[in-house]
């Protein structure tokens, strides 16, 4: 007969344990009592924490905790000659990285699938969102524009890594500070100023809600690295700060039990969520 | 001056080519009038032991776009449709083996800005409109539901249907800037040329799909929505709507094709005896 303490132990002990053995069955349980493993409500979203300016030799910088998935960007400004077929034009260049520090699913060498689905992802929504137009980039057409590299690194992953991402690329961009261009037509250089520094023209500051249906009848918001193997739909909102919507994106089966469709209600949460964010963070607002 | 507006329903002319890749299992080719792509299976095969699962298949999908090397657009559709795939197929009655897609773009894909100064992308592709991605996306997805249909070796739940949404102006003015108020603009299907591609929707059509037991097999259940640039609520369900029909037509084409390529007649197939493809 074991004495209170060991069988307390040994209970505890054993939820964690079946959390690793039976994942899908432990989620039901929780779910069945109307909240999720960490405690959060279905529609629930994890606190964000934005950090700008710390890295002194990017030209803007943000860190981003969206519960524990961090995110470090970092946005450089380098000149180069605009293509041929777009003379007035500069680059927007985001790349995300998901290297091996950051958890134990991802192995050192050539970036993953998805680091590559994310980074795309991202290039998307700042090209279609026309976040910052490409002309403004331009410092003398044909002969020199702007080239944004967004360098976005994880280095603690918990799952919604495109939500957190996307926070740090835009408070970034807003840090960023370039040196005003001159183009010096008989050289052919280009000159930057060492004292004088502007700021991005930034048109829209869309940010994404990202969304998971598990088991075709619970939808949950900002899914953790828990919950991402376990659910079979994802839906990713963005929305402005006008609370205009910049894309949607779906995988997966829309339709819940019942017969409402996801969609709706996952547009109107990610509406919301987007005013809190512009209240809760002003570095993004 | 006012533009013509053209048919909201009309798609450009579908055509299928089942089986030009002969060593496969199953390919096919499928186009969007001029937008074409190509698809093969290969499977149930041998599986190597790093991606070998105890209890189903693996499923490897690759994409590539006609020149050049797969990029991160690539990497992207690719994962995406094996999500959507991975439920379409009953993986589970071939544990241990591998399925392996492959979609092959035949038509360039837009060119991406870039900064290098020899860059491939500005000088592979001439003069074509841009943004056509949502289209080459849509022929790929068609190309594997047909190239796995044709494969008919691994058991599918349902068929995968997918079309481009793309809004066209109607006046050539300035361009409305407020999203929403929009009546100087109308929802296309398949859009080409001029007309602003905005989105690619894919339904699965089978009767064991989605929540309402049954709806599955006639409406299609939406998969894959894709949708950007500024607009509200209302239009992107009305996207959604208008994809459906787009869908159903892709589906409706699909069976005739397959009919015939069978041996049925064309009089048969137009009384429409239910080909049952959930």
């Amino acid at each position: 007969m074991a004495s209170t303490g060991t069988s307390s132990q040994s209970t505890k002990l054993e939820a964690s344990t079946f959390q690793r053995l039976h994942p899908r069955a432990y989620f039901e349980r929780f779910l069945a009592e109307g909240i999720r493993t960490d405690g959060r409500e279905a529609l629930g979203w994890r606190g964000v924490n934005v950090n700008v300016g710390s890295i002194s030799t990017a030209d803007g910088s943000a860190l981003v905790r969206l519960g524990d998935t961090t995110i470090v960007c970092g946005v450089k400004a380098e000149i180069a000659q605009p293509n041929l077929e777009r003379p007035d034009e500069g680059f927007i260049v985001p790349n995300i990285d998901l290297p091996a520090i950051c958890s134990p699913k991802f192995k050192p060498g050539a970036p993953g699938e998805e680091a590559q689905v994310i980074s795309d992802r991202i290039n998307e929504i700042l090209l279609s969102s026309g976040v910052i137009p490409l002309s403004s980039l331009c410092i003398h057409p044909k002969k020199a524009a702007w080239v944004l590299y967004i360098d976005a690194t994880c280095i603690n992953y918990d799952g919604n890594v495109i939500d957190a991402t996307l926070i740090a690329v835009m408070a970034a961009l807003k840090n960023t500070r370039i040196p005003v261009p001159t183009f010096d037509e008989e050289a052919g250089t280009t000159i930057c100023s060492r004292v004088n520094k502007v700021s991005l023209t930034i048109t829209r500051t869309p940010l994404s809600a990202s969304f998971a249906v598990f088991d075709g009848t619970h939808l949950l918001a900002d899914p953790s690295a828990f919950e991402e193997p376990l659910i079979e739909t994802s839906v990713t909102v963005v929305v402005d700060e006008h609370g205009e919507l910049a894309s949607v994106t779906q995988v997966g089966v829309g339709s819940l039990a019942g017969g409402s469709q996801s969609m709706s209600e996952c547009i109107k949460a990610a509406k919301q969520r987007r005013r809190q964010l512009g209240e809760l963070v002003g570095e993004i607002s | 001056m006012a533009v013509v507006p053209r048919n909201p329903h009309n798609l450009r002319p579908l055509s299928i080519s089942w089986g030009e890749i002969s060593r496969a299992d199953g390919s096919a080719r499928f186009a969007f009038g001029t937008t074409q792509a190509i698809a093969s299976v290969s499977g149930p095969i041998e599986v190597r032991q790093m991606v070998e699962l105890p209890s189903r298949a693996t499923l490897e999908v690759l994409v590539r776009p006609l020149s050049g090397v797969p990029g991160t657009t690539e990497k992207s559709l690719g994962k995406r449709l094996r999500d959507i795939l991975e439920h379409a197929l009953l993986l589970s009655h071939h544990p241990r083996t591998l399925i392996q897609l492959v979609a092959q773009s035949l038509s360039p894909s837009p060119s991406l800005p870039s900064p290098s100064p020899s860059s491939s992308s500005s000088s592979s592709s001439p003069s074509l409109p841009s943004s056509s991605h949502h289209s080459l996306a849509a022929a790929l997805i068609n190309a594997s539901s047909l190239a796995l249909l044709h494969a008919a070796s691994i058991p599918m739940r349902a068929t995968l249907c997918a079309v481009t949404v793309g809004k066209q102006k109607l006046t050539t003015t300035a361009t409305n800037t407020h999203p929403g108020a929009d009546s100087h603009s109308v929802l296309v299907l398949d859009p080409e040329g001029e007309v602003e591609e905005r989105g690619c929707f894919a339904f699965l059509f089978g009767a064991a799909v989605g929540g309402g037991g049954g709806g599955g097999a006639l409406e299609g259940e939406v998969v894959w929505a894709d949708w950007s640039g500024a607009f509200n609520e209302d239009e992107y369900l009305q996207a959604v709507e208008l994809a459906r029909l787009g869908a159903k037509k892709v589906l409706r084409f699909i069976k005739t094709e397959m009919a015939l390529k069978n041996g049925f007649m064309q009089d048969d197939i137009d009384c429409d005896n239910g080909m049952d493809l959930s």
